[in-house]
């Protein structure tokens, strides 16, 4: 069963993002698995994103805390470090993973990602194209897409 | 709304661990029921405090010193139970281990952690390190199935080609990588084993097929094959170069890869 033997950590992981949410996070274990995550995200002020809500999903492998933890946009987002898939293109997701960091860490990061969009490492390779041709242009493009899918409603 | 259950919570546990999960589940309880209530929560007490334990930020259990890992180059500590996991998790991943601690960026070497490492990791890190100095030169096989020996290809003079190998002695050509074709050119003898339709031996060509099947990608640096299960298609390879999933090129700054077949197949599924 996917919830005997979970390690000590992840308790206390859990216990703090429920008691001492980050600001604009949230991330609740789901009913059945305490290793899935549903994670929401507030568009950070002053980005193209702000006011929108993100809903992401994150899991906790096998080898959580020596593998990082797998996340995953849920809503549809304009930006040239994700995908259409919701896949996020970031250096803590993949081989600078520490054990040393955390859920909470993992999620400021995406948030910071938010933030400052790095068209230089594009994963979708059209957005970021975009990005750098016409910023102004994408940047409204992202508004429209925050409006469009990740008003909440 | 099914009321959540928590096997977890059925599990034989020590008081405090007992307590702790109790604690949890009442947090969880509460916040799947309603939105956020701030739940007071009695930070746990440090278990142990009065004896002389740490916690490990990474097991977050309480260890006495003599568990603890530290290395003489940066301060940090954690366990060496975790240290040892982190070892053996990073080497299937890359080449060069560092300290878990984040942008410290201090690499740890085998002889700092001998005593608590397992052998068989001891040994991979060992592989590893010996791989990774010979990536930093040019790295050759030789060609011949019962020897394939590794060593470093020092390039010396400008177009000789013709190298003995250091383990079986046999003089073999280190750019077409067969046994030495005499005193024909390389390009003469690309060309007439193309018309011959020879291509590798056979173990060679079905890799190849299992790649192509399997979707696997080669790095371009140090062409291993690499298998991509989740995320998104920049890759970092083990011996830290970065390529692209979907098109197999080197990523950089201006990687533009519009061949995206990668991703139709995905998006097909």
């Amino acid at each position: 069963m996917a919830n005997s033997n979970l390690p000590r950590r992840i308790i206390k992981e859990t216990q703090r993002l429920l008691s001492e949410p980050a600001p604009g996070i949230s991330a609740s274990p789901s009913e059945d698995n305490m290793r899935y995550f549903n994670v929401m995200i507030l568009g950070p002020t002053q980005s193209p994103y702000e006011g929108g809500v993100f809903k992401l999903e994150l899991f906790l492998p096998e080898e959580y805390p020596m593998a990082a933890p797998k996340v995953r946009f849920l809503t549809k987002i304009y930006h040239p470090n994700i995908d259409k898939l919701g896949r996020i293109c970031l250096d803590i997701l993949k081989d600078k993973w520490s054990p040393a960091l955390q859920i909470r860490t993992v999620l400021l990061s995406i948030q910071a990602l938010l933030s400052a969009p790095n068209p230089d490492d594009p994963l979708s390779e059209n957005i970021a194209k975009h990005w750098k041709t016409n910023e102004a242009e994408a940047v409204e493009t992202a508004k429209e897409w925050t409006r469009l899918y990740a008003s909440g409603a | 709304m099914a009321s959540p259950s928590f096997s977890i919570f059925q599990h034989h546990l020590s008081d405090e661990n007992y307590a702790e999960e109790l604690q949890l589940q009442e947090v969880i309880t509460s916040s799947l029921l309603s939105p956020p209530i701030k739940i007071p929560i009695h930070p746990s007490p440090t278990p142990h405090s009065s004896t002389s334990q740490v916690l490990c930020s990474i097991c977050t259990d309480a260890k006495s010193h003599s568990q603890m890992f530290t290395n003489r180059v940066c301060t940090h500590t954690f366990c060496t139970d975790c240290i040892s996991k982190h070892i053996a998790a990073k080497l299937e991943v890359t080449m060069a281990v560092k300290c878990p601690e984040p942008n410290c960026g201090t690499v740890l070497e085998p002889e700092m952690c001998g005593s608590f490492v397992p052998k068989r990791v001891l040994e991979r890190w060992a592989d590893a390190l010996f791989e990774a100095m010979i990536l930093k030169s040019k790295r050759l096989n030789c060609p011949f199935k019962d020897c394939g020996a590794a060593m470093i290809d020092e390039g010396d003079e400008e177009g000789v080609t013709a190298v003995e190998c250091g383990s079986c002695w046999r003089l073999f050509c280190a750019e077409c990588r067969v046994g030495w074709h005499g005193e024909m050119e390389c390009g003469e003898f690309q060309r007439l084993r193309k018309e011959a339709g020879v291509s590798g031996d056979k173990d060679d060509a079905m890799t190849v097929k299992l790649a192509e099947n399997k979707k696997w990608r080669r790095c371009p640096h140090c062409k291993i094959y690499v298998e991509k299960t989740v995320g998104c298609v920049h890759i970092v390879c083990r011996c830290g170069s970065e390529f692209c999933y979907s098109c197999g090129g080197k990523w950089g700054g201006a990687h533009a890869c519009r061949g995206s077949a990668y991703e139709r197949t995905v998006h097909r599924r």
